[in-house]
């Protein structure tokens, strides 16, 4: 078991196929409309006016898969009124379904859109980093399912020490709310954090 | 739009409320006690009324005890504490005012009502200070909800005064009271909405404002919002200005329709600011 869970996502090598949102609603049995991972499009670009007369384009877009970052200081933790949002002893962020009144209040805060409602439970669910698999020494399901591996775990100081410190990019928010245990490693078009330079391309999937 | 009509009811009764203690017990102070008798009455009943509506908005609300769980560092938390203390001490008022040997109690519980009032509107406001919600983190929120206390306790309050015409009270003293009250209400409310609306400017990654949210929603029903409000609020003027002259049965009537008009408009402008919800990330 991790004593200090984190993910790494390498944008050089994201194609951005969803099987690691597909294999986590398929191994927590989610409901449509629940996604504990989801993998945001991110994409922009412009023609671009050359010194001869021609154009030429500087379009871009990359993939930002993203789950519950299980963060130093979860937002959703400080603002759940009952403390059924809690961390555990490795700091993942769990929900204590014998305390959420789901008011949804986690969900309003978490810049992530980690927190997430079902419905037919009433209460707030999200990702538990596989917890149970943890325990049984195996990957979470999202992780072992990355066709490229471009989504990795492990130990944040391992994570760390193998990729450097993390690299905010566009439309990750301002890592400082949360202070999130997401390492990533950013592709040749990443845009900087709060780039206005693209837009998300696919809200309706995330 | 209509998601959050639990959140509408329990904030605007709960200020609705909060405003009506306080600009009552302003004018009692002011020699109207008489008019203002119920006042407390119908105050508590407001209260009670949001905090029953708000368990609707709730996914389990079986759990709800354990809402009071996390004071330490929820605003929600916190909001929950304080509107219950302030509607608990509302009650103990009506009962001490009700009761001949709790009476002498009334006074300082009237004084601790009043407290409980300015802070729950405090902490109501704090709830939607999330530092990834740009529209509401902003101190437009304050005023917002301060501004809707002012408004309807004033407005109900001036209909106590009114309906109760055979009380004699120092008329121009508590209706210029009344008056000063209503006009800062309003001036609260044009300061709110163009700092809401430039508060609600920033856009996410996905293209969208908390402004171009409640665009989306109908720029027209914003207006009527706004035209609402100005309309409510000179016929409330007007009616104050009349009632300073003397009460007759229509201003009662026309005062419940100014009344009517500015809840309408604030009913509007609640669910615009609950549709100004935009996310600042992913």
């Amino acid at each position: 078991m991790l004593k200090h869970p984190a993910f790494h996502i390498d944008l050089t090598t994201c194609t951005g196929c969803k099987t690691c949102m597909i294999a986590c609603k398929d191994k927590n049995d989610l409901p449509v409309g629940v996604k504990w991972r989801r993998v945001t499009e991110y994409t922009g670009g412009h023609w671009v006016s050359r010194a001869d007369g021609t154009v030429t384009q500087d379009v871009f877009a990359y993939y930002l898969s993203v789950g519950c970052n299980h963060c130093e200081d979860p937002i959703c933790v400080r603002n759940c009124p009952t403390t059924a949002m809690h961390k555990d002893e490795s700091g993942i962020v769990l929900v204590d379904a014998t305390k959420c009144i789901g008011c949804r209040y986690c969900e309003w805060a978490c810049p992530y859109h980690a927190p997430q409602f079902d419905p037919a439970l009433g209460m707030m669910t999200k990702c538990n980093f596989c917890i149970d698999y943890l325990r049984e020494g195996k990957a979470p399901a999202c992780v072992a399912a990355c066709p490229t591996r471009s989504l990795t775990c492990g130990e944040a100081e391992d994570l760390q020490k193998q990729w450097g410190d993390s690299v905010t990019v566009a439309p990750l928010p301002d890592p400082a709310i949360t202070r999130p245990n997401l390492f990533v490693t950013p592709g040749r078009t990443a845009q900087p954090a709060g780039s206005s330079a693209g837009r998300v391309a696919n809200p309706e999937e995330v | 739009m209509g998601a959050h009509w639990p959140l509408v009811g329990f904030t605007l009764l709960v200020q609705a409320a909060a405003g009506l203690l306080i600009v009552s017990e302003i004018l009692a102070v002011l020699g109207a006690e008489a008019r203002m008798r119920g006042a407390d009455i119908l105050a508590f009943l407001f209260g009670a009324l949001g905090l029953a509506v708000s368990f609707a908005h709730l996914g389990m609300p079986l759990h709800s005890p354990y809402a009071l769980f996390n004071i330490g560092s929820s605003w929600l938390s916190r909001e929950i504490f304080c509107t219950s203390a302030f509607i608990g001490c509302l009650f103990a008022l009506v009962v001490c005012r009700r009761v001949p040997t709790l009476q002498r109690l009334a006074g300082p519980l009237a004084g601790l009502a009043v407290l409980a009032a300015l802070v729950d509107l405090y902490a109501m406001s704090m709830v939607y200070r999330i530092v990834t919600v740009p529209a509401w983190d902003s101190p437009a929120t304050l005023l917002n909800f301060a501004a809707t206390a002012l408004l309807l306790g004033t407005l109900v309050a001036a209909l106590f005064l009114a309906a109760r015409a055979e009380a004699q009270v120092p008329l121009c003293r508590v209706g210029g009271t009344l008056l000063v009250l209503l006009v800062l209400a309003v001036l609260a409310r044009a300061v709110e909405l163009p700092l809401g609306l430039f508060g609600a400017m920033q856009e996410n990654a996905r293209g969208i404002s908390g402004f171009s949210a409640v665009m989306a929603e109908g720029s027209g029903l914003y207006a009527l919002r706004v035209a609402l409000l100005v309309l409510g609020a000179a016929l409330a003027g007007w009616c104050g200005l009349r009632l300073l002259r003397g009460v007759g049965p229509a201003l009662v009537a026309l005062g419940a329709c100014a009344f009517l008009v500015v809840l309408a408009g604030e009913v509007i402008g609640r669910f615009a600011f609950f549709d100004m919800y935009v996310l600042n990330g992913m």
